[in-house]
């Protein structure tokens, strides 16, 4: 047993060669531009890996102007980690002489094995890599990407895909797909991401071993994980209820096996599916569900901001009617909308033109400009009645300009309390929601859609509090 | 089948029975616990009871339980009924809840707790754990039930004694994983503001 608990560990440790490495080889590595072997190689020399590369290609000299290798073993230097993209059958024959290398982490990007019946080869595969404690993601993976090294398996070219920048989440898909378009919208909105991982078939690391590394990575803040399915559930249960006390966790899980299928004989057999029992794990973990891919993104990125210390929102608009919805949304999900201190009050009095009723939703007025919002903000800021700001701004108005947008980032820099953005609109508006996005500040497009990503992160909050004392003003951990 | 001295074994209360084999067997138990009583079928073959006309309510009278115990064994073939069960009405006014449990593939067996009654399908007005259960996820689940301010005590109701039905759910939870059932019901629970007493269960190994 004690064995087994090391080769795990040394397995999970070895994880670090795949997200990390500072060499690396490219097996089937291709001239040709439209073969997976080519764009890979491309894409970690497009994208500005730092370490050495190695092609590896028994017919090929040079490949993208690096030099080619006929194997691992040809390489003198030291090899962390490969990635591997050649026809099934002569994966193992390569992984023995990556083993062999004494290369510990593997992305094996090759399909037809256990997704296509082939279980045996698959335990072929997880043997060699377990007798060499190799950390092998896959098969039938995408691979990773990892923003700050530049590390990047993904063989999806830059152009089609694009790569989300740096930041604090890291994503965790068993569905090559899924995670692709993904984290193609994560870039395209500014949303951060440290670790991206498509594990495919987990013939030796799956979501587990994953989500402990995850949860022992300094750089990874918050864990986003699209599930199929897990492999041992009780582990799962296990591993993510330790990881939520420390970071958040946001998972889907897609695929309801019907509940009853076989003739239950029970009220509660009938009633109990497998969505069932992944949605009381996820309880029972402290891992926010989230229903759709949509929430999956919206509820893990305002986890950016400090974490609030209550459930008390303050609102400031230039549109009175956004405010109306805003407090529809925030009753719905049971949240409690401030009261504004009596100083508050008579500083915005003095402030704000004698049109604007001072109240919560405040609003500011339809000819606010920035020093408004600046104003309403500071004072929201200092108000200790207030545990979470929603700054909703319309950039249609004429009075409002784009330097409203370094208002709010000031503010949301400042960590000292939550500031979630709603701009609702059409080009001119996603092109400053995407700025406020990409200086870490979560910006939604509807009251509601923030709304419900607020009440989970003040949800979280509270589970936080459980476990950790929650000091104000304290982000999980600043990283900008 | 229903395992009424199993529900004891884990110290959740049951409502007061006997079971008959003959009219005459019925009366005298009838007028032993006390009226009101409810007659039901012991099915052998785990037939839906209600819809075969196996259960009869609100019995008043030795007379009454008789004719009850006559009119169940007309209904069933002798091979598929090992007796009726006589049980004391109890719970009148309680709020009727369904504890259950199933065994899951992947994450071992789970526990619900929901709106009991033979319309559980239909409010599905229900919520799962995995077991073990702590009483904070207990409490968490009375919580999510959408009705839970019939629990509170709605329209002059006095509210359930969450703690009695917390005890229950833990003692199912400890039943689910000691005796590793398929499935299993405890519906009705009749939870009431002095506790919990279960009504009917099903257990399927």
């Amino acid at each position: 047993m004690a064995q087994k608990t090391g080769a795990l560990a040394k397995k999970i440790a070895n994880l670090e060669a795949v997200f990390n490495p500072s060499s690396i080889a490219v097996i089937g590595a291709s001239r040709e531009p439209n073969k997976i072997g080519h764009v890979i190689v491309k894409n970690f020399i497009d994208g500005g890996f730092a370490g050495r590369i190695y092609p590896i290609n028994p017919n090929a000299d040079e490949i993208l102007g690096l030099r080619a290798y006929k194997s691992v073993l040809d390489v003198k230097e030291k090899i962390d980690s490969a990635v591997i993209a050649i026809p099934a059958q002569f994966v193992a024959q390569v992984l023995e002489e990556c083993g062999k290398k004494g290369i510990k982490g593997v992305v094996l990007i090759t399909g037809g094995f256990s997704e296509v019946g082939k279980h045996e080869e698959e335990k072929a595969i997880s043997e060699i890599a377990n007798r060499y404690g190799m950390a092998l993601i896959g098969p039938n993976c995408m691979g990773v990407i990892t923003p700050a090294s530049r590390v990047d398996s993904v063989f999806l070219p830059i152009y089609k895909l694009g790569r989300p920048r740096v930041g604090p989440i890291s994503f965790i898909s068993q569905s090559g797909a899924v995670g692709g378009c993904i984290v193609d919208l994560a870039a395209r909105a500014g949303i951060g991401m440290c670790k991206f991982v498509s594990y495919g078939n987990a013939a030796v690391i799956d979501e587990c071993d994953l989500l402990e590394y995850l949860g022992h990575d300094k750089d990874t803040q918050i864990i986003v994980v699209y599930l199929e399915g897990v492999k041992d559930g009780r582990r799962f249960l296990e591993v993510s209820r330790r990881i939520t006390r420390k970071k958040p966790i946001v998972a889907i899980k897609a695929g309801r096996s019907a509940a009853g299928a076989e003739a239950a004989k029970s009220h509660t057999g009938s009633l109990a599916g497998s969505s069932e029992a992944y949605r009381a794990a996820f309880k029972q973990a402290g891992i926010i569900e989230a229903a759709t891919l949509e929430q999956l993104f919206d509820f893990a990125k305002v986890f950016d901001q400090v974490l609030p210390s209550g459930k008390r929102v303050g609102i400031i608009t230039n549109g009175g009617g956004m405010g109306v919805l805003a407090v529809d949304s925030l009753e719905d999900e049971g949240l409690e909308l401030a009261s504004i201190s009596e100083e508050t009050a008579k500083q915005l009095r003095a402030s704000l033109p004698p049109y604007a009723n001072v109240r919560n939703p405040l609003d500011i007025i339809g000819d606010a400009d920035s020093h408004r919002y600046e104003v309403a903000l500071n004072a929201f800021m200092k108000d200790s009645g207030i545990d979470v700001i929603l700054l909703i701004i319309l950039f249609q108005t004429a009075a409002i300009d784009s330097s409203v947008v370094n208002i709010a980032i000031r503010a949301s820099d400042q960590r000292k309390k939550p500031i979630i953005a709603v701009c609702t609109g059409g080009e001119y508006t996603e092109m400053h929601k995407r700025i406020l996005e990409s200086y870490g500040v979560p910006t939604y497009s509807s009251p509601s859609s923030a709304m419900r990503a607020i009440s989970r992160f003040i949800k979280y909050a509270e589970h936080y509090s459980k476990y950790n004392r929650l000091r104000k003003a304290e982000p999980i951990k600043t990283q900008k | 089948m229903a395992d009424f001295n199993l529900l004891s074994k884990y110290g959740i209360a049951v409502a007061p029975y006997k079971v008959a084999k003959s009219p005459q067997e019925a009366a005298s138990a009838a007028r032993e616990l006390g009226f009101p009583v409810a007659l039901k079928v012991v099915s052998l073959t785990g037939a839906h009871k209600t819809e075969k006309g196996g259960v009869l309510l609100g019995i008043k009278s030795p007379q009454e339980a008789e004719k009850a115990y006559q009119q169940i064994a007309s209904r069933f073939a002798p091979e598929e009924m090992g007796g009726v069960l006589v049980q004391k009405m109890v719970g009148q006014g309680a709020v009727e809840l369904i504890v259950g449990g199933k065994k899951d593939e992947q994450f071992g067996h789970l526990i619900m707790l929901g709106m009991g009654g033979i319309f559980v399908e239909i409010y599905k007005d229900i919520t799962f754990r995995i077991c073990p259960i702590s009483s904070e996820d207990a409490y968490e689940m009375i919580g999510e039930l959408r009705s839970k301010a019939i629990l509170e005590g709605a329209r002059g109701r006095k509210p359930v004694n969450k703690r009695a039905l917390v005890s229950t759910m833990l003692a199912v939870s400890s039943l689910l994983e000691k005796e590793s059932p398929k499935e299993f019901d405890i519906n009705p629970l009749m939870a009431d503001e002095k506790g919990c007493v279960a009504v009917d269960m099903r257990i399927i190994y």
